[in-house]
């Protein structure tokens, strides 16, 4: 067995190959267009005309979903009660769901994100922004989907460890890594997401020194994961590591990350700011934030970040 | 032809080919779902407005203002969008009044009946 290299993991193209939308409008007119440029695009579309539609659509097809694109305003069922609906299940509580809403409310926004919905479209579309936003969570759901895989396989009495210090330098190894040490936490899956986004910014915006704007030009290229691959091997950046550190507390399980970077503005970035709801990236620190863990603290400059969860104390008979 | 009711055209050509590119077979079904809904919508205001509850006028404007927006109706759209401000607006106690919301759910039929033939024409065509 010499098939060992890190390609074999499969993580490098967590982008499923033909992404399947589920799309849910009560206007017909709207969903026909949407549905026709989705197609164009060359995905798979579900289509719902309600919330109530969209909730069977899930229950019938919850593992051939990869995102859901989900009207604000809808009668009987709105956007926000099919997304509290999905939040009570477990498989699809994180599916990433595109809310649209319209385009003079903020409010709609903000309500949204304090729901857990991280990604936006006003009304009416516009073709740049359907693809930006639709490319972030097509993003997002392959990435999930492919660490919980790669996650199942190694699944063990991982919590029986109480130390672990770990170093690393590539994407590959930051994906792989947070597989292993998801593992060490109660709940792996729901942690999982967060770190992979903590450790992939510790190699992306730390060490490499990726700026936000690059990453947002990077992906519209389609060239994010080249230009970081490219960038890892150059010998500017080929010494730099990540330290990852793990430990069980008696109230806390948590992991510190420290990279080798200058650090970055991490304060903006802790909550989703409606301003970048519509962006093609920037949601990993907030869903870090405000779904993984229980508490999130970078230290000043931003080159190192304490990720904690609080465990329940156990009854003392 | 006159046409007495100023604003945006009846029905922008320019709207309707770019639908036209953009659903290529389907669009024909589209604009039957439309003249279809679009009455449906017209009879809820109305039915609405008789029966004085003017919160049930929200939702139906709110899609008729992007739908026919979709397909160039611009007429309908507009109006569609000033009745829903209006019909928000009195569901908060302030605002438009009763008869602003009747004399626009009139203009909204009559933008309705004008563009719904040249709709019928242009399935014709398509048909032909």
């Amino acid at each position: 067995m010499n098939d060992m290299s890190p390609s074999s993991s499969g993580l490098r193209n967590p982008v499923p190959e033909k992404p399947r939308i589920l799309a849910v409008d009560d206007d017909r007119i709207l969903l026909m267009m949407l549905e026709q440029k989705l197609q164009d695009q060359g995905h798979d579309v579900f289509t719902a005309t309600n919330g109530r539609e969209a909730c069977e659509v899930l229950q019938r097809e919850r593992d051939n979903v990869d995102v859901v694109l989900l009207d604000r305003e809808m009668p009987e069922m709105n956007g926000l009660e099919v997304v509290a609906w999905m939040k009570q299940d477990r498989s699809l509580s994180r599916l990433p769901v595109i809310m649209q809403t319209g385009a003079n409310s903020p409010e709609q926004v903000q309500e949204g994100i304090d729901a857990g919905v991280f990604y936006y479209l006003t009304k009416p579309l516009q073709d740049g922004l359907l693809n930006s936003v639709l490319s972030a969570a097509i993003r997002e759901s392959g990435q999930q989907k492919v660490l919980r895989q790669e996650m199942s396989k190694h699944r063990n009495s991982f919590t029986l460890v109480d130390k672990c210090e770990c170093r690393f330098r590539t994407l590959d190894e930051a994906e792989n890594l947070s597989c292993f040490i998801a593992n060490f936490f109660p709940d792996p899956d729901r942690v999982l997401a967060g770190l992979a986004e903590l450790l992939i910014n510790s190699v992306e915006h730390g060490n490499l020194g990726v700026t936000y704007e690059e990453k947002t030009e990077l992906i519209a290229q389609g060239a994010w994961r080249d230009e970081i691959q490219k960038r890892q091997e150059l010998a500017e950046f080929r010494d730099k590591r990540v330290e990852v550190l793990f430990a069980r507390e008696e109230e806390s399980l948590s992991i510190l990350i420290q990279d080798q970077g200058k650090g970055f503005d991490w304060r903006s970035f802790m909550e989703i700011d409606p301003a970048r709801a519509t962006d093609n990236h920037g949601r990993g620190i907030a869903q870090a934030n405000l779904l993984s863990f229980d508490s999130l603290e970078y230290n000043d400059v931003g080159n190192a970040v304490k990720a904690s969860v609080t465990v329940e104390k156990e009854l003392d008979w | 032809m006159t046409n007495s009711t100023e604003g945006p055209e009846i029905l922008d050509m320019e709207a309707v080919e770019d639908a036209k590119d953009a659903m290529k077979g389907k669009f024909a079904t589209m604009v039957q779902y439309y003249l279809e809904d679009t009455v449906s919508f017209v009879e809820q205001i109305e039915a609405a407005l008789s029966a004085n509850e003017t919160d049930k006028i929200v939702s139906p404007a709110h899609t008729l203002k992007s739908s026919s927006a979709q397909l160039g109706a611009m007429q309908v759209s507009d109006i569609a969008r000033e009745l829903e401000a209006a019909a928000r607006g009195t569901t908060d106690g302030e605002g438009a009044g009763e008869n602003d919301i009747a004399s626009l759910t009139q203009r909204l039929r009559a933008a309705f009946e004008a563009v719904e033939p040249k709709f019928k024409e242009i399935l014709d065509q398509q048909a032909a």
